[in-house]
């Protein structure tokens, strides 16, 4: 068995969407990602992020059963040191800055190619932000927890 | 030993977002049964490349920005009048269901249900069938433009009411309703007010809007319903 040199980037994956669950999957695993886990709806991903401790949350604007923002209260509350990523069919100011508010570290459009999405994922893995551009000054930065966090 | 090889259905594929094509081409990748051909992103492309590469089944994303998929889906009939249309779609409401089967769709699949669903209403229009939520059959099934929904409480009307409906409803004034039927024109003011109180309307606009929601009068209609 051959040991990776790199440590591959570990994402859970949110979207009531079987279909783009299968997208996202089917391309991240080709660009050497490691989906985890996968949940259609809020109260599954809570049930089962903790465990997991995903690096990086892919996390779906519209699911049923909560606002896209809450679910990322939730999670943030949940796995702290995951950082979100918003993957949203909805391109406007409004959702991006609520997003941004509720703790994600990205937002991507469902419109824009796949490979924006694995952008994104490297580059919140490493501690950075992506967010459409142009809308990057006007995302508020991630508050600190209280506590600290090792870098 | 030989497998029997069968040809492979051709289908098409319209999204707009890039995840969803990637989903549906990685999962049918895994359909012996299936053979992508082809996919598109807005409606101009798609109509474009299905005219050329022929496909047996397009699956159709119904929430392009460029044209409702209602609209795409009729003109990809006139363009492969051949090609099965399943509707792909985030909407599970009875109206967009029923919208789409008028448009021509022979199927409707939603985004939520699990992407196997796909597959079985490829391979269920493809041979010669449709596939719609079973809930909603009598709906896509039941006459377009219904007029309303209070149908069964509908009000019993005589045929010599009818008739006068129809008269004032075509613009006549009391007095020509009451020539035209060879009634007095008391007797025309009898059924006008027998009119307005069964049906609860009180204006001859809303007589009139009555008449042309039930059939009653030819504006606008095929044929004249009256005998």
């Amino acid at each position: 068995m051959k040991k990776e040199k790199q440590k591959k980037i570990r994402v859970f994956l949110i979207d009531d969407h079987p279909v783009v669950r299968e997208g996202v999957r089917t391309y991240l695993v080709s660009r050497e990602i490691e989906v985890v886990g996968e949940a259609a709806d809020a109260p599954e991903a809570f049930r089962k992020v903790a465990k997991l401790a995903p690096e990086v949350i892919v996390l779906d604007v519209n699911l049923p059963s909560m606002v896209g923002w809450e679910v990322a209260l939730g999670l943030r509350r949940l796995v702290p040191k995951s950082r979100i990523i918003a993957f949203s069919i909805h391109s406007s100011e409004e959702y991006v800055l609520r997003m941004a508010r509720s703790g994600a570290r990205g937002y991507v459009m469902k419109s824009q190619p796949t490979s924006e999405l694995f952008d994104a994922i490297r580059q919140v893995s490493r501690g950075g932000r992506y967010f459409p551009a142009g809308m990057s000054e006007t995302v508020p930065p991630v508050k600190k927890s209280p506590r600290k966090r090792s870098p | 030993m030989k497998k029997k090889s069968q040809p492979r259905i051709k289908v098409f594929l319209v999204d707009d977002h890039p995840v969803v094509r990637e989903g549906v081409r990685s999962y049918l990748a895994t359909q012996e049964a299936i053979l992508l051909v082809g996919e598109a992103s807005d409606a101009a492309e798609a109509l474009r490349k299905v005219k050329k590469l022929a496909p047996e089944v397009v699956v159709l994303d119904v929430n392009l920005p460029s044209l409702d998929g209602g609209e795409l889906a009729r003109k990809l009939r006139q363009t492969a009048p051949r090609a099965k249309i399943i509707a792909f779609s985030v909407h599970d409401s009875q109206e967009h269901v029923v919208r789409m089967a008028r448009c021509g769709a022979h199927g409707y699949v939603t985004k939520d249900a699990p992407t196997a669903k796909l597959v079985e209403a490829i391979v269920h229009v493809h041979k010669g069938g449709i596939y719609f939520p079973s809930s909603m059959t009598d709906a896509i099934l039941a006459p377009e433009a219904k007029p309303s929904p209070d149908e069964a409480n509908a009000v019993v009307l005589t045929v010599r009411e009818r008739e006068v409906l129809a008269l004032l409803a075509e613009g006549l004034a009391n007095k020509e309703v009451a020539r035209k039927l060879g009634i007095s024109v008391r007797t025309a003011e009898t059924h006008r007010e027998h009119l307005s109180h069964k049906l609860d309307i009180m204006t001859i606009a809303g007589l009139t809007k009555y008449a042309i929601q039930h059939g009653l009068t030819s504006l606008g209609l095929p044929g004249k319903p009256r005998q």
